[in-house]
C-alpha cells in the first residue's frame, strides 16, 4: 500500500515565520525519509493556497530548501527533492576531526578565521554538487543556530 | 427556427439535471469549511449556468435571423454557453473559500492539471475537439469558395450538383476561433482547479471529490459543446455531401450519363457522416446530462471542533 504523502502545518500564531515552519518542517520530510529524492512537491501557489499563505512566503521557504540542496527547481517538473537522509554520524564525527585538525592547523601558522572559513567555502563549492548536497543538508540540520552568513555562504 | 431544437434540448438537460442533483444530493456537511466549499461549488455551477444561458441568449438575438446567419449564429450560440459558463468557473475555482484560522495545514502532494480531471471527460472533450477539427479542415479543402456550399462535378463537368449549406469557411472559422477560445478556457480552469486551496477537512475523500466535481464541471460544459458544435458542422456537412452526391447520379441517370459508383460511395459516405454526426450529439447530450460526483456524507465524529482547520 502507497504512503500517503505528509503533511506540514503553519500555526500563524507561532513566533516562527511561516516560511521558516514551511522550511523546517519539508527538510524534516526529507531528512527523515518521508519525501526521498525525486518526490515532487506542491507548486508554489497550490501550497500558498492550501495555507492560505502569500506565495511569496512559500517561494522562501522553496529557496532556502534549494541553497540547502535539499530540493532543486526544474523547468519541467517544478521543485524536487534531490536530498537523502543525513550523512551517518560516523561521517560527520570524521568532517569534525578533519575540521579541528584544520583549525589548529590555521592557528599554529597563523591563519586568522576568516581565511580559513573562506578557504573552506571555496572548498566546499568547488566539490562536485551530489557530493556537495549531502554535506551541506547536514550542515543546515544541525547550523539553525549558527550565523546566517555562514549556512548562506557554504550552501553556493 | 434552427434554435428552437437547441431550446429544447437545453430545457430538457436542465431538467434531468436538477432531477439528477435533487436525488443524488449529500445531506449537508458538519465541518464548517467542508459546507462552504459546497456552497461556493453550487453557486458557482448554478451561476456558470445562468452566465452561460445568458450569453447564449444575448448572442442569439445579436446574431442575424436571416437563413445565411442562423446557422453561424447557432454555432455562436453553443460557444457563447460554453465560453461563458467556463469563463464562470475559472472565476470560481480563483475565489475558492480560502482556510482561516491560525492553524493550516497542507498535504505535501503536487497536483497535476489532468490530476482531478475524469478520463472519459477527457477522451470525450479531446475526440471531440480532434472531430471538430477534421470535420472544419476538411470542408474549408472541399468546400465551394464562399465557403458555405459544397459542388460536385462529373462526366468531365457536364454534370454540377450543388448543396449547402455545407460547413466551408464560412462555417468553419468562427467555429474554430470559437473552439481555440473555449480550449485555452478550459485549460486555464482545470489549471485553477489544481491550484487553488484544499478543503480543510479530516476525510480526504471529501477534498478529492470535490476537486473531482470541479473539474467534472469544467469538461463537462465544454466538451458538450464541443460535441454539439462538432455534431452540428458534421450534421449539415453530411447531409450536403449526400445531397450533392444524390443528386449528380440522378442528373446522371436522366441524362444517361456514365459517371461510375464514386458518387453512390459519397452519398453513402455522406450518410454516415450524418449519421456519426447524429452519434456525436448524443454523447454531447450525455455528457451534459452525467452529474459530477458526489461528495461522501461525513464520517462519523466529523465536525467536531477537534481541529480548527
Amino acid at each position: 500500500m502507497e504512503t500517503p504523502p505528509p503533511d506540514i502545518t503553519v500555526d500563524l500564531a507561532s513566533p516562527t515565520p511561516p516560511f521558516e515552519q514551511i522550511r523546517s518542517q519539508i527538510a524534516g520530510h526529507v531528512r527523515g525519509g518521508l519525501l526521498p529524492a525525486g518526490s515532487r512537491l506542491p507548486t508554489m501557489r497550490a501550497l500558498a493556497a492550501d495555507l492560505g499563505v502569500a506565495v511569496g512566503t512559500v517561494a522562501r521557504a522553496y529557496s532556502e530548501l534549494e541553497s540547502a540542496g535539499l530540493v532543486a527547481s526544474r523547468r519541467r517538473t517544478g521543485t524536487v527533492v534531490t536530498g537523502s537522509a543525513a550523512p551517518s554520524v560516523d561521517a560527520e564525527q570524521g568532517v569534525r576531526s578533519i575540521a579541528a585538525d584544520l583549525a589548529a592547523r590555521a592557528r599554529q601558522d597563523g591563519v586568522d578565521a576568516e581565511t580559513v572559513l573562506a578557504i573552506v567555502r571555496a572548498a566546499v563549492t568547488a566539490v562536485p554538487p551530489t557530493v556537495a548536497r549531502t554535506t551541506v543538508a547536514r550542515t543546515t540540520a544541525v547550523g539553525r543556530q549558527r550565523p546566517p552568513s555562514v549556512r548562506t555562504t557554504a550552501a553556493m | 427556427m434552427a434554435l428552437l431544437p437547441l431550446l429544447c434540448v437545453v430545457l430538457l438537460v436542465a431538467a434531468v439535471g436538477a432531477g439528477a442533483a435533487a436525488t443524488r444530493a449529500t445531506p449537508p456537511s458538519r465541518e464548517d469549511a467542508v459546507a462552504a466549499a459546497r456552497r461556493h461549488a453550487r453557486l458557482t455551477a448554478a451561476a456558470a449556468w445562468a452566465v452561460g444561458l445568458l450569453c447564449a441568449a444575448a448572442t442569439g438575438l445579436a446574431g442575424g435571423l436571416s437563413d445565411q446567419q442562423e446557422g453561424i449564429t447557432a454555432v455562436l450560440v453553443l460557444l457563447a454557453f460554453g465560453i461563458a459558463h467556463t469563463a464562470v468557473l475559472l472565476a470560481g475555482e480563483l475565489t475558492w473559500p480560502r482556510p482561516d484560522g491560525a492553524l493550516r495545514r497542507a498535504r505535501l502532494h503536487r497536483r497535476g492539471l489532468l490530476d482531478s480531471a475524469p478520463r472519459w471527460l477527457l477522451w470525450a472533450d479531446a475526440v471531440g475537439l480532434v472531430l471538430a477539427a477534421g470535420t472544419i479542415a476538411a470542408g474549408a479543402a472541399t468546400g465551394d469558395d464562399d465557403g458555405r456550399g459544397i459542388t460536385l462535378s462529373a462526366a468531365d463537368g457536364l454534370i454540377h450538383s450543388g448543396a449547402s449549406p455545407f460547413a466551408g469557411w464560412y462555417y468553419g472559422r468562427p467555429a474554430a476561433w470559437g473552439l481555440l477560445a473555449l480550449a485555452l478556457m478550459v485549460v486555464a480552469a482545470l489549471w485553477a482547479v489544481a491550484e487553488r486551496s484544499a478543503v480543510a477537512t479530516d476525510d480526504d475523500a471529501v477534498e478529492t471529490a470535490l476537486r473531482h466535481a470541479s473539474a467534472h464541471r469544467v469538461l463537462k460544459g465544454a466538451g458538450a459543446v464541443v460535441l454539439f458544435v462538432t455534431g452540428g458542422l458534421m450534421a449539415v456537412s453530411g447531409n450536403a455531401l449526400h445531397s450533392a452526391a444524390d443528386s449528380t447520379v440522378t442528373s446522371a441517370a436522366a441524362n444517361d450519363l456514365v459517371i461510375g459508383g464514386a458518387f453512390s460511395v459519397l452519398s453513402v459516405v455522406g450518410s454516415g457522416i450524418g449519421l456519426l454526426a447524429a452519434v456525436v450529439a448524443l454523447a454531447g447530450l450525455v455528457v451534459l446530462v452525467v452529474p459530477p460526483p458526489t461528495v461522501p456524507a461525513d464520517r462519523p465524529g466529523a465536525g467536531v471542533p477537534a481541529r480548527s482547520w
